[in-house]
């Protein structure tokens, strides 16, 4: 799944750091999921994009190999 | 997870796995007996404890559940922020350690079943250190993947 994070949380000048205390998770959690080693749950993505004022569906978008799995 | 310790056992067990393992190790090596000798003189009981063989055991004892204690401190407690990616991190350390303690049982008996070693023995040895295996790997895994893959 690709995600848009890095570029939605530097839009808004915010760090990391803030990002993840504004949904309540680590930092290693934020840096994860912009570097798509870890898959956030729908929850996540909701509060994520919830906080960013976005629709979940244009901060994380499904690859080809995302069907497949 | 609700059976997780406090974030402050993190830190115990930071201190009790390596000090309980270096009393084992003392204890193996032969450092106990060579302090009591060393008090007490050749042979003589240590009062209250007993003759050094006591000693030696009751180190040993105390040593191995204080590191197996310790590395369960560190294994069970919470981080410092407890979110989804640190439990689905912890769940797959978890998978891969059990696995790892079940290939260590299966190699252990296969080779007490087509050698000649002492089977009471060997088998103690095997449950040992596939209990450690489990452990260490999990911590080991866990820890790396959390504060040091992601920097």
């Amino acid at each position: 799944m690709k995600n848009y994070l890095k570029e939605e949380r530097t839009k808004r000048d915010w760090t990391q750091a803030q990002l993840a205390e504004k949904v309540q998770v680590s930092r290693q959690t934020i840096i994860s999921i912009e570097s798509n080693r870890y898959l956030p749950s729908v929850l996540l993505c909701l509060k994520i994009a919830g906080i960013m004022d976005l629709k979940i569906e244009n901060l994380f978008e499904l690859e080809g190999h995302d069907w497949r799995a | 997870m609700k059976f997780l310790l406090p974030h402050r056992f993190k830190k115990i067990g930071l201190t009790l796995a390596p000090s309980g393992f270096l009393l084992w190790l003392a204890m193996q090596r032969g450092y106990i007996t060579r302090l009591c000798t060393e008090f007490f003189g050749q042979d003589n009981p240590v009062p209250h404890f007993g003759q050094y063989h006591h000693i030696n055991v009751a180190s040993a004892t105390i040593g191995f559940f204080s590191f197996l204690v310790g590395l369960y401190f560190i294994a069970f407690s919470k981080e410092k922020i407890e979110d989804e990616m640190v439990q689905r991190t912890r769940m797959d350390s978890f998978q891969i350690a059990a696995l790892l303690q079940l290939v260590i049982i299966i190699i252990g008996f296969t080779t007490l079943l087509y050698s000649n070693l002492e089977e009471e023995i060997t088998m103690l040895l095997i449950f040992i250190v596939a209990t450690i295996t489990f452990w260490i790997s999990f911590v080991v895994r866990f820890n790396y993947l959390l504060h040091y893959r992601i920097k």
